[in-house]
């Protein structure tokens, strides 16, 4: 007999859920896939905590925890696993997992012990990890695996993964299956989130698609497929597949070159080579996630490689230069200037464009008046970061497009982000490309980075392995991510 | 064409920072009345002219630390470069070398401790705590030891023109002392809000990794605001040789606090990328009048100091208070989408 998990009963938390009904049973890996972001954050926090609800019951273990009449706001025993580690980096795997726990009543560490429990609980996983090791050293795909033992060991009523393929590479993502299926068939339940429904039929038995803070259907195994889900987001399907965005790419490269990276090595790069032609779209695929960092490191011009050259525009990369753009990963987080206000953020990388531009009062006034029509009432407006991640993001993009680049390197820049973001960036990118810009897309996953895309590079050991044209991205087989048709 | 220009009342209020400011000024208003309730000399046109005296030079030493703070950082050398100014100045004058170049050398040296201040910052990266505790006691040393441990002999007659310039003189009826900090207020006021450095210094305190990524250099800029910072601690330190025509070696004393205090209180934030210089003024001007007033009113210098410890306390509470708040609002708004 199924054992309950947790199950809401229509659940409404205006403006963000409205009627949520979902159950989950012990040992299952369900999919929660969100065409947009509103409410899913909100349920994230219901399954966490005993909020107020304006209307609906949560029942944990057939218990009823939490309903519209009384919340008790006590912390349920979940673990949300997403992008920031719940680990401690410098302390070793066993301290994590055995001393920072509740409960733990010991107060003399017996180390050799702890190895030894740590070792049984990695057999069955085929990891190895040598004692003491700490969290820092261990790679993003190791952090996720000790975090689902910690979840094991505190007896979490269920795991919650959250954007994962953001952080882990497509290659862990593809060990990552059988390790959900040993859990699972130890009794842990998974709550996979993510906005690629492709990632989620790829790791779920069953999934909720989410719109508007309504789950719009429910998939069972024999729905999972493309099929069905094209009903569901056919308006992204429609605005990437028109065809005069098809058109412009797989257009003959011009011949001079934006981008020249030669028998580069630095740290786990080993003996790069990769050539942009101006306006090319070029997407590098590291699917081991191991030279992403220290690439872009490079790009900004912070440190110069071991040996090899990097040039953008035939001079070594320096972002004091405004034709070179770079976009790192949640942009509209990092590149948000906090308190300055939504005007001064928009026109940070102007002002070679407009002299005397913080001077001016007029000049910006009518910059002002020009871009009130994209953002509304609110450039004066303090603290950006307070508003929607669709407006910050819009917000970043609208300042490289001001700052007209030649060159853009963007990291990731599909992740975590829903379809309407998506599809509203797939459209940046394209004005870019009509630009004439020549972009570099960094990626873990590849996400929706193809439909942007000329070329794919795809990276192993540090160096390209093998490079695939527009009309061959069909060979590629990743897990997560939609191909151009 | 419908240009982008608001009211100015609502532009005002749309200003960073500003609700803290315009607070701060009613309590510099309440303040003042109180006082000048106690006591009736308070509002006379003596005590009003060496108020503003006493104020100038916490007003120039509290826009270098504003500079500083809005960088995210913090100058806990201020004091010792005040002292050093006044020792080095001083010394020289003493052995007979013209004032002008005194204070020519004087600024070049103040220079030199603000660009290794700079550059151990942001070049080497030692946290701001460190980097400046460390030139603070440079800077003393260098004070103590510009005239063989001793404080100096009187600057002497050769040098009244420059204390006419620094503090005795007048101009339109003020003192100097005064002009000089509006002067050098209104240069760096236009620094901070009307050019591409000053933006930078904003975008620094408020995201460095974003303002990096946006192409600014954050070495140089971050030096540029102790540099500011060592500049205007080297005015004050000019101006207190002029006051007491000597160099005492204890010159500036705590002024690094008495700096933070004016900036903190004035609005700007200890965490980085926010604040105006009006505030600083604010904030020089209240701790100048609760001097003043609770000297008036008889308060012994501990009570004094508990008083302004008290305000230093509550500003940055405050700050901390609204800058939580803004966080807990963020969370919500971004849940919405």
């Amino acid at each position: 007999m199924k054992e309950e998990v947790f199950r809401l009963e229509q659940v409404s938390l205006p403006p963000y859920l409205h009627d949520i009904n979902i159950h989950l049973f012990k040992g299952e890996i369900v999919g929660l896939i969100g065409l947009n972001a509103l409410g899913i954050e909100q349920l994230l926090t219901i399954f966490q905590k005993n909020i107020s609800l304006h209307y609906g019951h949560v029942y944990c273990k057939d218990e009823l925890v939490n309903d519209y009449l009384s919340s008790n706001h006590k912390q349920n025993n979940i673990t949300v696993i997403e992008r920031k580690s719940m680990l401690i980096d410098t302390l070793s795997v066993e301290e994590n997992l055995f001393i920072l726990k509740k409960g733990c009543k010991q107060h003399l560490i017996r180390y050799s012990l702890l190895s030894n429990q740590m070792q049984q609980l990695l057999a069955p996983l085929h990891l190895k990890l040598a004692n003491k090791t700490l969290v820092a050293e261990l790679t993003s795909f190791e952090k996720l695996v000790i975090q689902f033992i910690k979840a094991q060991l505190s007896r979490s009523s269920m795991v919650i993964l959250k954007d994962i393929s953001t952080f882990v590479s497509e290659i862990d993502l593809a060990k990552l299956k059988p390790i959900l299926d040993y859990f699972s068939a130890n009794g842990m339940t998974f709550l996979y989130v993510c906005n690629h429904h492709q990632e989620a039929f790829h790791f779920s038995n069953r999934c909720y698609l989410m719109r508007e803070g309504k789950i719009i259907k429910h998939l069972y195994p024999d729905q999972m497929n493309d099929t069905i889900i094209s009903q569901y987001s056919y308006e992204f399907k429609e605005s990437i597949e028109e065809g005069s965005r098809q058109d412009q790419y797989s257009k003959p490269p011009l011949s001079s070159r934006d981008l020249v990276c030669s028998n580069l090595w630095y740290h786990d790069i080993k003996q790069l080579n990769i050539e942009l032609h101006a306006g090319e779209t070029v997407v590098l695929l590291d699917s081991e996630n191991m030279i992403l960092d220290q690439l872009f490191v490079l790009l900004s011009g912070v440190d110069v490689a071991d040996s090899g050259s990097l040039l953008i525009h035939g001079k070594r990369p320096s972002l004091a230069d405004r034709s070179i753009a770079l976009v790192p990963e949640k942009p509209d987080q990092s590149l948000i200037f906090p308190q300055l206000s939504v005007m001064d953020n928009l026109l940070f990388t102007s002002d070679h464009k407009v002299p005397h531009l913080w001077l001016n009062r007029k000049r910006r006034a009518a910059l002002g008046y020009e871009l009130q029509k994209r953002f509304g009432n609110r450039l004066t407006d303090k603290v950006p970061s307070d508003f929607p991640q669709s407006y910050r993001l819009r917000l970043v993009y609208q300042r490289i497009l001001l700052q007209k680049p030649t060159f853009l390197c963007a990291v990731q820049p599909f992740a975590s982000i829903d379809m309407y973001q998506r599809m509203e960036l797939i459209s940046t990118y394209d004005v870019l490309k009509q630009r004439g810009t020549t972009i570099l897309i960094l990626a873990v996953s590849l996400s929706d980075t193809l439909q942007i895309a000329d070329r794919l590079l795809l990276c192993k050991n540090g160096q390209i392995e093998r490079q695939l044209l527009r009309h061959e991205f069909s060979q590629y087989n990743g897990i997560v991510g939609s191909r151009p048709t | 064409m419908v240009l982008f220009i608001e009211k100015p009342f609502k532009r005002l209020m749309r200003i960073r920072g500003i609700g803290q400011v315009l607070t701060v000024t009613a309590g510099l208003v309440v303040l003042s009345i109180i006082f000048g309730i106690m006591n009736p000399i308070f509002f006379s046109s003596r005590n009003v002219a060496n108020l503003l005296r006493q104020i100038a030079p916490i007003l120039l030493i509290g826009i270098g630390q504003s500079y500083v703070l809005i960088t995210g950082n913090i100058d806990l050398s201020i004091g010792s470069v005040v002292g050093m100014s006044t020792m080095i100045s001083a010394t020289l004058m003493t052995k007979g070398i013209n004032p002008w170049v005194s204070v020519l050398i004087t600024i070049i040296a103040c220079l030199g401790v603000g660009l290794s201040n700079g550059l151990l910052v942001s070049f080497a990266k030692l946290p701001p705590f460190i980097a400046t505790l460390g030139t603070m006691t440079i800077a003393r040393g260098i004070a103590q030891i510009a005239n063989n441990n001793y404080n100096t002999d009187s600057i002497g007659e050769a040098a009244q023109g420059l204390r006419d310039f620094f503090y005795y003189g007048k101009t339109f009826g003020l003192y100097n002392t005064i002009w000089i900090a509006l002067v050098l207020w209104a240069i760096f006021n236009f620094i901070l809000t009307r050019t591409k450095t000053g933006r930078h210094i904003y975008a620094i305190g408020s995201n460095a990794e974003a303002a990096r990524l946006s192409g600014v250099n954050l070495v140089s800029t971050t030096t540029k605001a102790y540099l500011v910072s060592a500049f205007v601690s080297c005015v004050v330190g000019l101006i207190t040789t002029a006051t007491s025509g000597m160099g005492t070696m204890d010159a500036g004393n705590s002024y690094e606090l008495y700096a933070v205090a004016a900036s903190v209180i004035g609005g700007v934030s200890t965490l980085g990328g926010q604040g105006m210089l009006f505030g600083t003024i604010i904030g020089a001007s209240i701790w100048g009048v609760l001097q003043n007033g609770l000297q008036f009113a008889g308060a012994p210098v501990a009570i004094r100091n508990i008083v302004i410890g008290i305000i230093v306390v509550i500003s940055v509470l405050l700050d901390v208070i609204v800058r939580s708040g803004r966080g807990a609002r963020k969370k919500r708004i971004e849940s919405t989408t």
